[in-house]
Formats: structure tokens, C-alpha cells, sequence
């Protein structure tokens, strides 16, 4: 059940990344660019999750890659703030 | 397509907050028409469009600073941009418009991304949310 | 250090749906109702990892944690689809 739910997790993210980078292609906003990868990040996160069964040892790996999509997505929200 | 005839600030600010021919309409004709109050239904019967169409351009408009607004009868909007810089540019649009109306709409047909994806993106915008500044 | 991640991405998430729902509430695009759901539920996914891995070490959060992602990206993936245009 937990990797059946961490699977739809990672595939919606990763189209929920796709959508915000066709985004970033149409707007040329770097904000959606980051945010598609944010997204993308957090479906490697999820994917691995389903693969790597996540005995405590190697919880870092996971929390490292959130770190990365979190950041990637404050990154944004600064960016966004300081044009203009 | 003629758009060398628009300045860089007044392409960015119809791609930016006018964003669509519709919405251009509507901020032009409460240009012309400043200060005057409209409510939405009276504005698009008007301009001979939906009155939930207006209602939704009257709102991203007074977001943007353009207009004031009024809570009477019913919400009324008026012509009124908080800066000289915003001014200014809606006087450039409108006199472009006039002159090179193909430059304008080309500007806004031009890359039009979704509208509520561009709502997305400026919800981000942390001083977006004042409009009685 | 884990600690702090999780608590930082808990905030960002809430921070981003805190400002989805300003926005919401002064346009009414329905996208944005989405997004804000889908963020909060992010923030509770990040909410329960602290707690599940920090405060609670002992319990299994895992069912919940996967299930809050699913639904908030979810969320996101269909308020996308049905309007972003």
C-alpha cells in the first residue's frame, strides 16, 4: 500500500514538474522552472522511496533530495520577490 | 509585426498586468471615462461582454492598482493608478492603441500563457496583495 | 540537522499555501483553490516526517506520510489538467 502510494506520489510529480516547466517554456518565468524541478526532486524522492524500502541508515539520502526541492522552491518565491 | 513602436516597460506591462485584448478593452475604456464609477453589470452591457468576464478583468485590474474600488450597491470600480509610473504607462497603451492597435494586440496575442498559471506565479508576489496603497 | 529540514520544509510548504489562499481569495481562479490544498497537504506530509522521524521515532507514520503526498501531488496533477487554461 505505502509504495503503491509513494508510486502515484512520485508520477503525479513528476507531471505536475512537466506541467511547470511547458510553463516556463511558454511564460519564459524561471519561477515555473523551478518549481518544475522542485517537483521533479520530490518524484525522485518518491520513487526511491518505492525502490529503497528506507531502513533509518539511508533516511539522509531523503531528506537531503527534500532539502533540494524545498530550496529549489524558496529559490522561486525569492527570485519572484526580487525582480522588478 | 510593429511592436518596435512600444517602449520595453509598456511591452512588459501589457504582457504583465493587462494580459489579454479583453482586459485591454476594459482598461481603456475606464480610461476614458475616469473618474467615473462602474459597477460589472453596467460595464458589460456596456462593452458587450459577459458580466462575469468583466467582473473577473475589474478584479485583476484593481489587484494591479489600476482602479479603485468602491463597496455601494454593489462593488464599483473607478480609474485611478496608485503611481505616476503606472499612469504614465496606461497613457503610453492607450495613445499605441490608437495609432498602432496591431502593435498592442500583437504584444498580447503574442505569448499569452494561461491565465491562472499566471495567477500561480504571482500569488508568489509577496506585495501583490495590497490594493488600497 | 534532519530536524531542521524537516521544520524548513514544513514552513516553505505552509508559506506557499498560506500565499495561494491570498491569492485565491482575491481572484477566484479555481487553480489556485487546488494549489492551495495541494500545499497543505505538503505541509502536513513534511509535518508528519518530523514527527513520524523526530518526536516519534517509535511509530510508524510511513502509511500517512505516503498517503498525505499522494493526495496533495494528487491534487496539484488535476487542478492542473482541468484548469490551467
Amino acid at each position: 500500500m505505502i509504495e503503491f502510494l509513494s508510486g502515484i506520489a512520485s508520477a503525479g510529480s513528476l507531471g505536475v514538474g512537466l506541467f511547470f516547466l511547458r510553463l516556463w517554456r511558454e511564460t519564459s518565468d524561471r519561477f515555473f522552472g523551478l518549481f518544475g524541478f522542485a517537483f521533479w526532486v520530490l518524484a525522485l524522492n518518491w520513487f526511491l522511496l518505492v525502490w529503497a524500502e528506507p531502513s533509518s541508515e539511508h533516511r539522509h539520502y531523503f531528506y537531503v533530495l527534500r532539502l533540494v526541492a524545498f530550496l529549489l522552491i524558496i529559490l522561486a518565491i525569492v527570485d519572484k520577490n526580487r525582480k522588478h | 509585426m510593429t511592436q518596435a513602436v512600444l517602449s520595453d516597460a509598456v511591452k512588459h506591462f501589457l504582457a504583465d498586468a493587462v494580459v489579454s485584448v479583453e482586459r485591454l478593452d476594459v482598461l481603456l475604456f475606464l480610461y476614458r471615462h475616469a473618474n467615473r464609477w462602474w459597477a460589472a453589470e453596467k460595464l458589460a452591457a456596456e462593452l458587450e461582454m459577459p458580466s462575469d468576464a468583466v467582473q473577473l478583468h475589474l478584479e485583476h485590474l484593481s489587484a494591479r492598482n489600476l482602479l479603485e474600488v468602491r463597496i455601494a450597491e454593489s462593488v464599483i470600480f473607478c480609474y485611478k493608478p496608485v503611481s505616476q509610473e503606472l499612469s504614465t504607462l496606461v497613457e503610453a497603451v492607450a495613445s499605441t492603441h490608437y495609432h498602432h492597435r496591431d502593435a498592442v494586440a500583437s504584444v498580447l496575442t503574442g505569448h499569452r500563457p494561461a491565465d491562472s498559471a499566471r495567477l500561480f506565479a504571482e500569488a508568489f508576489h509577496f506585495r501583490k496583495g495590497r490594493r488600497n496603497g | 540537522m534532519a530536524s531542521v529540514v524537516y521544520a524548513l520544509c514544513t514552513l516553505t510548504s505552509g508559506l506557499c499555501a498560506a500565499l495561494l489562499l491570498r491569492a485565491y481569495l482575491s481572484s477566484r481562479a479555481r487553480l489556485l483553490l487546488w494549489s492551495t490544498l495541494s500545499f497543505v497537504g505538503l505541509a502536513f506530509n513534511n509535518l508528519l516526517l518530523f514527527v513520524d522521524l523526530i518526536v516519534f521515532p517509535a511509530i510508524d507514520l510511513s502509511l500517512y506520510r505516503s498517503l498525505t503526498a499522494a493526495i496533495a501531488v494528487m491534487i496539484l496533477m488535476l487542478g492542473l489538467i482541468w484548469d490551467s487554461r
